[in-house]
C-alpha cells in the first residue's frame, strides 16, 4: 500500500529539502518507486539537489495547477541521473522556478482541490510506493493540506529557541489533523551539544519521537546542494541517520 | 443522538459561509466532523459504508454528518459507477497570502486545549 510522507519545518533553512531528497535517495535504493513534488511554490529549489536544470522542464506542478498538463506530465524521472546504486526510481514534480509563473501563483492562487486530486493520481499513475511531500516553511493551505493528507510527517527543527516555538505549532497543528504517524528530526546540531541531552528535551517538549537528532556537517555544507548526501558518502555517520529517519518514517 | 446533531448544526452554522473547504477549515471544524472530512481528504473519496465503517458508526449515523457537510459545502456527492462517493468540496482558489484568520483559528485551537 502507497505511503504519503510530509517533510515540514516551520522555520526556514533547516534542512527540509535536503532531508526529503535524501529519505527519497534511501527509499528508491531500497528498491521502491518514490515520487518527489516540491510544493513550495513560492521559493522552489529541491531539483537542485536532484540536479534537474530548468532547461529540463517542459512542465511544473505549476502548469498542472493551472490545468494545462495531467500531474504525470510534470513528473520526471531522475534516478539515473542521480548515480549511485538505486535499484527503485526517483520522479521529480518541480515547481517552476520562472518568476512570473511564482508571482501569478501568488497573485491569483490555485485549485487547492485540484492539488489534491494532483498527489493521488501521481500516486496511481506512477505506481508510487511512496510519496513525497517537500512542502514550504510555516503555514499555509497547501502546507496544512499535505499535513493533512500524510500517513507520516517529519518535521525538521534545529536547536535553536526560534525553531522550539515553532516546532510547537506545527506539532499541535498535526494533532489536531490526526497524523497517524509523527517524527521529529533535529537538524544541524553543533557537535558540541550533548546529543542524548538533545533528543529527550525535545521527545519530553513535544512528546513525539525524534526519528534522529543530525550533527552539524561540514560535509553536507560543502556538498553545497550539489547533489544527495547518501550517495555521495554512503558510509558517512549522516547516511546512517538518513537511513534511521526513512526506516522510522516507514514503520 | 439529538444533541450531538444539533451541536454539530450549531457550530457548522456559527461559522463563515465560505465556498467551499480551506484546508485551515479542518482547524477549528469539530472534532467529530474534522475526522469525517479528514479521512474523505486522506482517502480522495470515500463511500457511505467505508465512513461508518472507519468511525464506527451506524451507516444512518454517518449519513446524517455527511448531510451537514454537504448543506455547508464542505463535502459533494459523486456518483462513481452508480454508487454514491462522497468528495471534498474545496473553494476554487487558495489565496497565496495566509488567511487573515490562520492565527486567530490556530489560537482557538490552543486555547481550547489549554482549558
Amino acid at each position: 500500500m502507497s505511503k504519503i510522507i510530509s517533510i515540514h519545518s516551520f522555520r526556514g533553512g533547516t534542512g527540509k529539502s535536503n532531508t526529503t531528497a535524501n529519505v527519497a535517495a534511501i527509499l528508491a535504493a531500497q528498491g521502491l518507486r518514490v515520487g518527489v513534488i516540491d510544493t513550495d511554490i513560492q521559493s522552489p529549489g529541491i531539483h537542485v539537489l536532484f540536479g534537474f536544470s530548468e532547461d529540463e522542464m517542459q512542465h511544473s506542478l505549476n502548469d498542472y495547477l493551472w490545468g494545462k498538463c495531467n500531474i504525470e506530465d510534470a513528473a520526471y524521472e531522475v534516478t539515473n541521473s542521480l548515480g549511485g546504486n538505486i535499484s527503485g526510481n526517483i520522479y521529480l514534480i518541480p515547481s517552476s522556478i520562472k518568476a512570473g509563473e511564482i508571482a501569478r501563483v501568488l497573485r491569483e492562487g490555485y485549485d487547492v482541490g485540484l492539488l489534491n486530486d494532483g498527489f493521488h493520481e501521481l500516486v496511481e499513475a506512477l505506481d508510487l510506493d511512496v510519496l513525497m511531500i517537500d512542502t514550504h516553511p510555516g503555514l499555509n493551505e497547501e502546507t496544512l493540506l499535505s499535513v493533512a493528507i500524510s500517513d507520516a510527517l517529519a518535521v525538521i527543527m534545529r536547536p535553536d529557541q526560534q525553531d522550539y516555538q515553532g516546532t510547537s505549532v506545527t506539532v499541535e497543528v498535526a494533532r489536531k489533523l490526526n497524523v497517524p504517524r509523527l517524527v521529529i528530526v533535529v537538524n544541524k546540531t553543533p557537535l558540541v551539544y550533548d546529543f542524548n541531552q538533545v533528543r529527550s528535551q525535545v521527545e519530553s517538549l513535544y512528546s513525539a519521537e525524534v526519528a534522529a537528532v543530525m550533527p552539524h556537517s561540514d560535509e553536507m555544507m560543502a556538498l553545497a546542494s550539489a547533489g544527495v548526501f547518501v550517495l555521495r558518502y554512503p558510509d558517512h555517520e549522516m547516511t546512517r541517520l538518513y537511513k534511521q529517519i526513512a526506516q522510522k518514517l516507514m514503520s | 443522538m439529538g444533541g450531538l446533531f444539533d451541536r454539530l448544526q450549531d457550530e457548522l452554522d456559527a461559522r463563515d459561509n465560505k465556498k467551499g473547504l480551506s484546508p485551515v477549515d479542518l482547524l477549528d471544524m469539530p472534532e467529530e466532523l474534522t475526522e469525517v472530512v479528514n479521512q474523505i481528504i486522506r482517502k480522495n473519496g470515500m463511500r457511505l459504508e467505508e465512513i461508518a465503517q472507519h468511525l464506527n458508526q451506524s451507516e444512518e449515523e454517518a449519513k446524517k454528518n455527511l448531510k451537514l457537510l454537504v448543506e455547508k459545502g464542505y463535502v459533494r456527492e459523486v456518483q462513481v459507477k452508480q454508487e454514491i462517493w462522497y468528495k471534498a468540496q474545496f473553494g476554487r482558489k487558495a489565496d497565496k497570502v495566509v488567511s487573515d484568520n490562520i492565527w486567530s483559528k490556530l489560537d482557538s485551537v490552543f486555547n481550547d486545549e489549554e482549558d
